[in-house]
């Protein structure tokens, strides 16, 4: 069996603790940016929902101002957003370089997505329900907690899932510029060193974690749909 | 109850301004069922909204029961909402809730204890017929039956006054009854001020004790239903009335029957309509055996609106026209509107095609 995968994959089992070091290291950056992205992205969601022509807090100042600032992070392709908030990943914690260097780009590149989604998202909580809780008097902030987030959790749990997959495609690419992780394992011994059965095995890997990430979503999401 | 003082709502916007409503001035007591009935877009969700300031109106004072709610601040008036219960045409109930949660929604953060909104819950079902039902999600209800959880949930606080915008539009005629029913029900028991919305004649006309006709941003007739069905004044009013009433199937009648196109020169086809004691068919019976002429009932409609009957009949005298004329006199002077829709061998169709809305 040991000779078998020795001779198809030599690299793979010699480099071995290396990739299960670098999956560590992409699970840590998927998480650690995730859950961050997440607990920034869904406030900010909110603001642009609640403050919008209509909204229960409507503030157009608020809304456009949010919105702006989204928009021109969204509109930096993520590897020159990765360079450009050097200065930024430095004073925040302390290097470039590493899981840690490449949680901050990571960060600030999935934010103003988790945003939009989750703006998307919880948009479709129907009007009509918000005008109950109105009529009821239910204050801005209880209809924020008790209905929008309520109601829109199924949202929330799609917008997230959708997020986590492209953050996986996100460190992915941070690990190309010495951040750490399963994509600059791939780039270092797969392409730079043409072993392709590390190249192969990787991706298998990638596309069984993105497989994950869907399923427990999609699971969460039968849960939670009456 | 609900007073409603000069009020105005415009919506403003680039290119145009709407006047939603045009001073409008209404008075609904305590108890009482008010309908307001209308055509889509003549202001009638704009109205009701203003009563509990969904809608915050351009100008004007609202006030219900005493309190002037166009001067309470913010915090103030929610306090003030939970007494004014509201149901919608689409239920807008919470689906990730089941239906307990729905209805305990209200509840919650008012210093009640698990039991006590547990008991309260349930007494609410109870009320609504919906017992049974506590642990299903609204996706697995029939509109009715969310219909009848949106009640419940709007009766959760005790409140005095209930706000109905188009609360049975979406659901059929059987359902519509049994919502309307419930609604008469708790009305009585609960002494709950009720106002309902409606485009339809046939829904206000069942429950309501008054009503206010809208149309263009603006009450055009206002009175008792009775009153308002046996003497509309408004042409508006008349349009729903002759809906509600089925006119259109007269002239439907007129316009096919050949037995009517063939009338001999003396006979006469008139239409009697009458309101309470005085029964159309008593009279009708009665002049034909006192004026010894023929008096056919072609087709007759008779409602009863809370109790008192009001009737249509197209009825078809024979006989000599002079005796015939004579018992039209009679039924006149008896207090019955007869109007002659084709004599001496003329069909005034035009006429009663152009009066066909006007009664
Ligand atoms: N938020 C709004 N902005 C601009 N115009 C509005 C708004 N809400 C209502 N209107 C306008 O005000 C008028 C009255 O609308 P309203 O919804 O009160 O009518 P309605 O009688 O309830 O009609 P329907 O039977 O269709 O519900 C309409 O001309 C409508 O277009
Ligand atoms: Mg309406």
């Amino acid at each position: 069996m040991m000779e078998l995968l020795n001779s198809l994959m030599p690299n793979v089992i010699e480099l071995f603790p290396d990739m299960v070091k670098s999956l560590k290291e992409t699970l840590i950056m998927v998480s650690v940016s995730g859950l961050v992205s997440a607990a920034l992205g869904i406030p900010i969601g909110v603001t642009l929902v609640v403050t919008r022509e209509g909204g229960i807090l409507e503030n157009k100042v608020v809304y456009t101002a949010v919105g702006k600032v989204i928009n021109i992070f969204r509109s930096i392709p993520f590897v020159i957003l990765l360079t450009a908030i050097i200065p930024i990943t430095r004073f925040l914690v302390g290097t470039t370089i590493g899981i840690k260097g490449a949680m901050v780009p990571l960060i600030f590149g999935s934010t103003p997505a988790v945003s939009r989604q989750i703006e998307s998202a919880l948009l479709k909580v129907d009007p009509g329900v918000i005008e109950a809780a109105k009529s009821m008097g239910s204050s801005p902030l209880e209809i924020i907690f008790r209905v929008i987030l309520i109601e829109g959790l199924p949202g929330i749990v799609y917008a997230l899932t959708i997020t986590t997959v492209s953050l996986i495609g996100f460190t992915a690419v941070a690990g190309t510029v010495g951040g750490g992780g399963l994509g600059d394992f791939a780039i270092r011994y797969g392409y730079q060193y043409f072993k392709t059965d590390v190249m192969i095995v990787t991706i298998i890997i990638l596309l069984l974690l993105v497989n994950f990430v869907q399923t427990v979503g999609e699971l969460l999401l039968k849960k939670l749909n009456h | 109850m609900i007073l409603l003082q000069d009020v105005k709502k415009s919506y403003f916007s680039k290119n145009n301004t709407v006047h939603a409503l045009k001073k409008v001035n209404l008075h609904i007591r305590r108890g009482e069922i008010f309908g307001i009935i209308g055509y889509s877009g003549a202001g009638k969700s704009t109205l009701i909204r203003c009563i509990n300031l969904l809608e915050r109106p351009t100008s004007g004072k609202v006030f219900v029961n005493g309190i002037e709610l166009t001067s309470l601040s913010e915090k103030e008036l929610r306090k003030s909402r939970e007494k004014i219960g509201m149901i919608f045409q689409h239920f807008n109930l919470m689906n990730s809730r089941n239906v307990f949660k729905n209805v305990a929604y209200p509840l919650r953060g008012k210093g009640l204890s698990k039991d006590e909104i547990r008991d309260r819950v349930f007494s609410l079902l109870e009320l609504v017929g919906l017992k049974d039902k506590a642990y299903s999600y609204p996706s697995q209800l029939s509109g009715g039956q969310k219909q009848r959880v949106a009640i419940a949930r709007a009766l959760a606080n005790d409140p005095e006054v209930l706000l109905c915008d188009e609360a049975t539009s979406a659901l059929d005629p059987q359902t519509t009854q049994s919502i309307l029913r419930l609604l008469k029900d708790i009305n009585e028991k609960l002494n709950l001020t009720i106002v309902l919305i409606s485009h339809q004649m046939e829904v206000v006309k069942e429950i309501c004790n008054r009503i206010a006709v809208m149309e263009n941003g603006e009450i055009v007739e206002e009175g008792n239903i009775v009153d308002i069905f046996s003497n509309p004044k408004a042409n508006i009013t008349r349009e729903f009335i002759a809906s509600a009433m089925h006119y259109d199937k007269i002239y439907e009648i007129l316009d096919r029957d050949p037995f009517i196109r063939d009338l001999s020169k003396d006979d006469v086809v008139a239409k009697i309509s009458f309101v309470g004691q005085n029964t159309g068919q008593a009279f009708i019976s009665k002049i034909s055996i006192e004026y010894r002429i023929h008096a056919s009932i072609l087709f007759g409609n008779v409602e009863s609106i809370q109790g008192v009957p009001v009737g249509n009949l197209i009825v078809h005298f024979t006989g000599e026209n002079e005796k015939i004329q004579r018992a039209i006199k009679y039924l006149e002077d008896s207090g019955i509107k007869v109007e002659v829709i084709k004599s001496d061998g003329v069909i005034e169709f035009s006429d009663a095609k152009r009066n066909r809305a006007i009664s």
